[in-house]
Parts: structure tokens; C-alpha cells; sequence
């Protein structure tokens, strides 16, 4: 509570309003939506749903987080199509549900939604809350339940979400962000940007006081900021199966999903080097439901482009790379760029001494923060690339011992990582 | 005429002897004035330099790549340069405040406009400097840009960015310190003129179907496919 007193000045006196009005609950529901009201109803209806009939003896609340709206003036619960009295509700709380919204007319960053709705977890002593997003496609009532059940009844302090997903989604998350964590923090998540979330009022109040919500990482990515903050700390985690995922295609957002989620892992983890310095014993995070699925049904990839880019990176980039990478590690890449599409292998141990050698140089500060991760794009689609030439044809198991073997290789690699780390920040001091 | 000689001599002596015992003093007060600058100078130089250092200014200016430049130019880091300008600039300050003492009236004009012009000399460098950042900074942008979009010639396209910031930034520092105003002003439009109109006749005749792609592109609004259908997270 303490910290949400302090951190209450940046909510509007509306929604303030409306928190004092709701009281002390147990659950919270948070719905980001930056697309106006309607997007939010689908969301909202699971929401509700899922509390009254698994939780109806618990207090909750249910807060819309609004951003871009075209009316902010609407009132109390006129914005969420919930499931009214009387329109096919057979289920009732027993106690108290309320709604409550924040809107703006301009669009709130993942940082300030976050931020709000760990100062309403705070402000009404929440037990556990979950965050859905508005645009989440396919989120049912038991995507809730199995997010909030872990934290409200079995004690973890955050849950973070598993999906069935195509062999070739998430490469970015296997191939920089699963793998880092896993190695420096001890244990790991898999999703570790997730859309949909859970955590407790302990974990909320200690990132309300601790967060440094200013900075641009953690407006951007300020979820895996969350996710890190629990693994980092003394807070129990799990992960739950929820199903599969609806595939969003990337497009063009290759760039905007590097600059975003590894700049805020990089970030993260300057941030936090002294704990992660002493690395904890490895320990596995506690998985409800099957551990991963993945499906593999003919997506259309573009390999030529991918390798286009990876060669003409590699050649313009050149001065730009150099003084980022080692001269060995730049060699080696740019003996592979002159390599035939169907040899064209990029090994796991060059591109975990790749990710180590930018997390060193994004450290200390070689370069503009922002341009050093663009300058990955690149060498990640080059390594995309050679994932997908070589699981072509491959089965779960197959691609499973390979992203298990690239683990060990950060594994093999990770003394010389923090010798690196270590190397020029005491130069400098 | 031998006394008249004699006369004319003392009396050139006596000003002579006159000028120097109020000249010596003079020249004295400005040689110490000139050395306690030096010692003001150097300490608050020694002063400035560890502060910078500690703020850590050089590693700021690394990540913005001004070191990068400063290195090019065969110039010390920034912190170092910063205290050197201000060394120079106090110790100058002490030098013309000791040359007034001496009261030559001619040297005080020349150095009096000396003074006039050294403001705008010192923001005419500035302006460069800042100049040849944002050169730096949005060529390097453009070329990331360039090559994570997949585009044809980045390299190109960033040093078309960066010469441009950098001629901009040349002939608004020469037009600050008023050097060839309409010179600079009639090279700088001939320059950028002749650059777009070049541009421009390359792009619709030597690329005429790029043209036509680009402006498809860019008015056509047509079902395109996805670079790919791939979800990095």
C-alpha cells in the first residue's frame, strides 16, 4: 500500500476516484487496450466469466485500461459489453465484482498500463492479479483461471503463460531471450515478453517501488521486466499450458520486435549485473500443463530475402559491426555471408558469442544503444535463416535438441561472457 | 647648434627614460597578470577535466560517436578538449586584460576586435561540431535502416545524409563568423539545387520503372504479401 501512496500521482483523479470507490479486493483483472472500447469486450466477457465462475466467492475488480480512446468522458462500466444481468448470466458473484476503466486519448505504452494497474494492485491490496490484453485473439474464461489460480491459491507470485506454436514462431525468444535468461538468471521462462500474465500483490508492490518507469525499456518491455524481476528475485514462478497461440504474422516487424525485446533484455541486464554476476544454481521453473507444443503446418518464408539481408548487413555494416563484435567473430561471419544457401550454416556457438559480444558492447555503451540492436537485425535473420534451412524437415525432438544444445553452448560460454562483461567496465572505473 | 643638438638629445632621453619608467611597471603588471592567468587557467583546466571525468562525459560522447569524429580529426576526447578550450579561453582573457594595462592604443583596437570575433568564431565551431554529430548520428541511422529494410544502395543513401547535414552545417558556420555570406549562400543553394535536381532527373529517367514502382508503392494500395509469416516472439 505504502508504495502505491507514493506512486499515486500520476493517476487521474477519476480513476483514483473509482479505485477508493471499489475498496480492498482479491482478484484484479487488468485489460490493455489501445484501440477503443470495442476491442475490449471479447477480453472483458472472458474476464468476467472466468472470475464469477471460478472465484465467486472472491472480491474482484475488473479495470479496462483504455489508451487512444475517442470518448474519454464515458462512465463507470457504459464501455465494456459485460455480460449484463438478465442477457444469459446463469452465475452470479457472491460477493463483489466491479469494473472500473482509465481512459486517454492517447495511446498508453506497455509501461504506463503496467504501471497503472500495479498501482491499482497496490492501492487495493490485490491478491493476485492477471493482465489480458484487448487484442488477444483467442483468450477464453480457462486462460484466466489457469493464469490466476497458481498465484490466488497455490502461492506463486507470477505465471507466466505457454503456447502451442508453429516450429518456426518464436525464434527470437528460443534464440536470444529463452536461452539468456536461462543462463544468467538461474531458470527461465519461455515466454518472457508475454501478452497474458499473472502475478501477486507482493511481487506487484515490489516493481511499483523498484521500477524505474521512466526509461524507455521499460515503457516498451516493462512485462519481461516483471518476468525478470520475479526470477530474480525471491518470488515463486511458474509457467501454465494455456493452448495455442493465434499466429500473428510479422511483416516488416522483425526490426521493431529486436529493438524493442532485446534492447529491453540487454538494459535488463546491465541493470541487474550484480546479481546475476554471482549466478545461482540452475533450477527448473515449475510447469503446469505440458511443457512445450509445437505444430508444423507449411508457412510461407522468404530464405533468399533473409539472406540477402544477412550479406548486405554484413557487407555495409562492416565499421559499424567491427566495433560491436571481435575481429575473429566479425571474420567468421563474414566468411559464412559468401556461402551457398544450401550450405549456409550459422553454428550456435558463433551466434552465442555473437548475442554475448553485443550484450558486452550494449554494456559498455560502444556505440548508440539503439543502433547497436538494429545492428543485430541483420546476423538474427542470417541465423533464422540457417534455422530454417536446417529444421526444414525436421520433427519436435530434432528441434528440440538443437535449441537444448545452443542452451548448453550460452551454458559453455558463459565465464567468457562475464570476463568480457567484466573486461572494459573496470577499465573505466 | 652643438647645444641645440645636446638638447634635442637629452630631452629625447629624458622621454625616452620618462616612457620607460612608465612602461616597465606596466609591462610588469601585465607579465603577472598574464601568469596568475596561466595558474587560474591550468587549475580550473585540472579542476574541469576531473569532473568531466567523473560525469563520465567521454563514454556519452563515445555512444553519440563524437569520439569517433574527434579521433578522425586527430583531437584528443572530449573532457580533454572541453578543458583545454577553457584553459585557453581564461588564460586569453588574462592575456588581453594584461595587453590593456600597457595602454597602446592601436594594439588595444586590433585586439578589441579580436575579441568581437572570437564569440562568433567559438559558436561557428559549435555549430560545426554539433553539425558533424548529427551527421554521424543520422547517417548511421539511415544505414541500419537502409539495410534491415532490405533497400538496394544503403551506403549510399547514408553518405547522401551525411554529406548534406555536413555541408548544411559548413555554411552555417561560415555564415555565423559573416565569412563570404552571399558566396556561402549562393554555393549552398547551387550545391542543393543541382543535388535534388540531379536526383531527380536520375530517378525519372535512368530509374524510370523504379520510379513507377516506388509511386505504385507509394499511391496503389494493393494487397501485398508479408515479408514473411514468421512470429519472432
Amino acid at each position: 500500500m505504502a508504495a502505491g501512496m507514493t506512486q499515486e500521482s500520476f493517476l487521474t483523479d477519476d480513476f483514483l476516484r473509482q479505485l477508493i470507490s471499489v475498496g480492498e479486493v482479491d482478484l484484479l483483472v487488468g485489460i490493455t487496450s489501445n484501440e477503443g472500447s470495442n476491442s475490449a469486450n471479447r477480453a472483458a466477457q472472458a474476464a468476467e466469466e472466468a472470475v464469477l465462475r471460478n472465484f465467486p466467492r472472491d472480491r474482484a475488480v475488473l479495470i479496462n485500461l483504455d489508451g487512444g480512446s475517442k470518448d474519454p468522458g464515458l462512465s463507470e462500466g457504459e464501455e465494456l459489453g459485460l455480460i449484463r444481468k438478465g442477457e444469459g448470466r446463469s452465475i452470479e458473484s457472491l460477493r463483489t465484482f466491479r469494473r472500473i476503466s482509465a481512459r486517454s486519448r492517447n495511446v498508453f505504452t506497455v509501461g504506463t498500463s503496467l504501471r497503472t494497474i500495479l498501482a491499482a494492485a497496490d492501492l487495493s491490496c490485490a491478491r493476485a492479479c492477471v493482465i489480458i490484453p484487448a487484442s488477444a485473439e483467442n483468450v477464453v474464461p480457462s486462460w484466466i483461471e489457469s493464469l490466476l489460480r497458481p498465484v490466488y491459491r497455490e502461492g506463486y507470485d507470477f505465471v507466466a503463460p505457454l503456447y502451442s506454436r508453429h516450429k518456426f514462431d518464436g525464434l527470437l525468444t528460443r534464440n536470444i531471450l529463452f536461452p539468456l535468461s536461462r543462463t544468467l538468471f538461474g531458470r527461465a521462462v519461455r515466454e518472457l515478453v508475454p501478452t497474458e500474465f499473472a502475478f501477486s500483490g507482493r511481487l506487484a508492490a515490489r516493481c511499483l517501488a523498484e521500477g524505474s518507469w521512466n526509461e524507455e525499456a521499460l515503457q516498451e518491455t516493462g512485462e519481461m521486466w516483471i518476468a525478470i524481476a520475479a526470477l530474480l528475485g525471491d518470488y515463486r514462478c511458474c509457467q501454465t499450458f494455456l493452448g495455442p497461440k493465434v499466429r500473428v504474422s510479422a511483416g516488416s516487424s522483425v526490426v521493431s520486435a529486436i529493438r524493442q525485446t532485446v534492447n529491453g533484455m540487454f538494459w535488463s541486464l546491465d541493470s541487474t549485473a550484480p546479481i546475476w554476476l554471482n549466478p545461482p544454481q540452475l533450477s527448473q521453473v515449475h510447469t503446469i500443463g505440458p511443457d512445450q507444443q509445437i505444430s508444423g503446418e507449411y508457412v510461407r518464408v522468404d530464405r533468399k530475402k533473409l539472406l540477402a539481408i544477412y550479406r548486405s548487413g554484413i557487407e555495409e555494416l562492416s565499421q559499424i559491426l567491427g566495433s560491436i563484435l571481435s575481429p575473429d567473430t566479425y571474420a567468421e561471419l563474414s566468411k559464412l555471408s559468401s556461402t551457398e544457401e544450401t550450405t549456409f550454416h550459422l553454428s550456435n556457438p558463433l551466434w552465442v558469442r555473437v548475442v554475448y559480444e553485443f550484450a558486452a558492447s550494449y554494456h559498455h555503451s560502444v556505440l548508440n544503444r539503439d543502433h547497436l540492436v538494429q545492428a543485430l537485425v541483420p546476423i538474427y535473420r542470417g541465423r533464422v535463416a540457417s534455422f530454417l534451412i536446417r529444421h526444414r524437415a525436421s520433427n519436435f525432438d530434432e528441434i528440440h535438441a538443437d535449441i537444448e544444445d545452443l542452451n548448453q553452448e550460452f551454458e559453455r560460454q558463459k565465464n567468457w561472457f562475464f570476463d568480457l562483461w567484466n573486461m572494459k567496465g573496470q577499465g573505466e572505473s | 647648434m652643438r647645444e641645440m643638438i645636446l638638447n634635442g638629445l637629452q630631452q629625447a632621453y629624458s622621454n625616452l627614460e620618462h616612457m620607460l619608467a612608465e612602461f616597465l611597471p606596466r609591462l610588469l603588471v601585465m607579465l603577472i597578470i598574464i601568469f596568475v592567468g596561466w595558474l587560474v587557467a591550468y587549475l580550473l583546466k585540472f579542476v574541469v577535466r576531473a569532473v568531466l571525468r567523473v560525469t563520465k562525459l567521454d563514454r556519452v560522447s563515445e555512444e553519440a560517436g563524437a569520439s569517433r569524429i574527434l579521433r578522425k580529426a586527430d583531437l584528443p576526447s572530449v573532457s580533454e578538449l572541453v578543458s583545454r578550450a577553457l584553459f585557453w579561453l581564461i588564460w586569453l582573457g588574462f592575456i588581453v586584460v594584461g595587453i590593456s594595462v600597457l595602454g597602446i592604443v592601436s594594439l588595444q583596437q586590433q585586439i578589441e576586435r579580436l575579441i568581437l570575433l572570437l564569440p562568433q568564431i567559438l559558436v561557428a565551431f559549435v555549430i560545426l561540431f554539433v553539425g558533424l554529430l548529427a551527421a554521424n548520428f543520422f547517417s548511421r541511422a539511415a544505414l541500419l535502416a537502409g539495410v534491415n529494410t532490405g533497400l538496394p544502395s544503403p551506403r549510399l543513401l547514408s553518405e547522401a545524409i551525411r554529406i548534406m547535414i555536413g555541408f548544411l552545417a559548413f555554411s552555417m558556420a561560415l555564415e555565423q563568423i559573416g565569412l563570404a555570406k552571399q558566396t556561402v549562400l549562393m554555393a549552398f543553394s547551387i550545391v542543393f539545387g543541382a543535388l535534388m535536381l540531379g536526383l531527380a532527373i536520375a530517378f525519372g529517367l535512368a530509374g524510370r520503372d523504379l520510379a513507377r514502382k516506388v509511386l505504385e508503392k507509394q499511391f496503389v494500395h494493393e494487397e501485398k504479401p508479408h515479408e514473411d509469416e514468421l512470429s519472432p516472439l
